[in-house]
């Protein structure tokens, strides 16, 4: 897989719990246009996986269901391995701090 | 607050370009981002002041689809046998320069000649003179008995005689020369 310096951004934030897009646009910094073909590329080679939100919870907020996206046990080595050659700015790690994850309690 | 006026310019960015993400592919792909884009825009009317950089910030997102849809339509066609086939073909004929040369030639040689010997038949054969009754077109020559000549040219003055003479014209409208030996009945226009 080709290792940029945003796919490691973006695998960052997958590995930090942040499993929507807009969520990683928010931590990252990054532009849609430049996340979501990411996305799309690290699915295809199977480094993340992606499902769909709950229907009932969609329901409920009355919009379409949002996909989430998972880091695969393949996408964690690379992301070991992309973390070794690139270091993610302090300002990025403290925005995933500061911003919590959807999904975490 | 924040108005309802961006997230449906957002809303109406995602419909325009779903139209380059493929078909099988097109719902998933716009659920996603309309599902976003909605969670997206009701955070921000939670928020109690209201920005216009934020909502900005909404359509600029949406904008983001435009490369995505692209991304997926590129990888949707290079995926395609088609493109896998010419992509090879081209590698092929780069490699091997003379051979690329001589299968050109023999291919332009052939779709010339093709459209000649066609362009020719279509005037010829296929298109009516351009002019009026071109069916009433004829030619006459005349016959040297003494030398045996045949299809011989008719000098002017000579046709427009025989033609006054001939019953065969006589109820025709008046004929016009055309060439020394082509004359046409009734047309208007010569050409």
């Amino acid at each position: 897989v080709k290792l940029t310096y945003p796919t490691t951004l973006v695998l960052h934030a997958l590995g930090q719990g942040f499993r929507h897009g807009f969520e990683i646009l928010d931590v990252t910094g990054l532009p849609s246009g430049t996340v979501y073909p990411i996305l799309r590329r690290l699915e295809r080679e199977a480094l993340v996986s992606a499902d769909w939100e709950d229907a009932a919870i969609a329901r409920e907020e009355q919009r379409p269901p949002r996909r989430y996206y998972d880091v695969t046990p393949a996408g964690q080595l690379v992301l070991a391995t992309a973390l070794a050659r690139y270091r993610v700015p302090r300002s990025i790690a403290a925005r995933a701090r500061r911003l919590r994850p959807a999904g975490a309690s | 607050m924040m108005s309802p006026f961006p997230l449906r310019l957002a809303l109406w960015l995602i419909r325009v370009v779903a139209v380059l993400v493929p078909r099988t592919r097109r719902h998933a792909w716009r659920t996603e981002w309309e599902a976003e884009l909605q969670y997206h825009a009701a955070y921000l009317r939670r928020r109690p002041r209201r920005s216009w950089r934020a909502e900005m910030d909404l359509i600029s997102r949406a904008l983001g689809s435009l490369p995505d849809a692209a991304w997926i339509r590129r990888q949707f066609t290079l995926d395609a046998e088609v493109v896998h086939d010419v992509v090879y073909s081209t590698r092929a004929l780069v490699k091997s320069p003379g051979f690329t040369a001589v299968t050109l030639l023999v291919f332009a040689t052939g779709i010339g000649a093709a459209i000649a010997i066609v362009s020719i038949a279509d005037t010829l054969f296929m298109r009516p003179l351009p002019m009026p009754h071109p069916e009433r077109i004829m030619t006459i020559w005349q016959q040297n008995r003494a030398s045996g000549a045949e299809r011989l040219d008719v000098a002017p003055g000579n046709a427009i005689d025989w033609l006054a003479r001939t019953r065969s014209f006589r109820h025709s409208r008046s004929p016009i020369l055309l060439r020394s030996t082509s004359i046409s009945q009734g047309a208007s226009r010569i050409t």
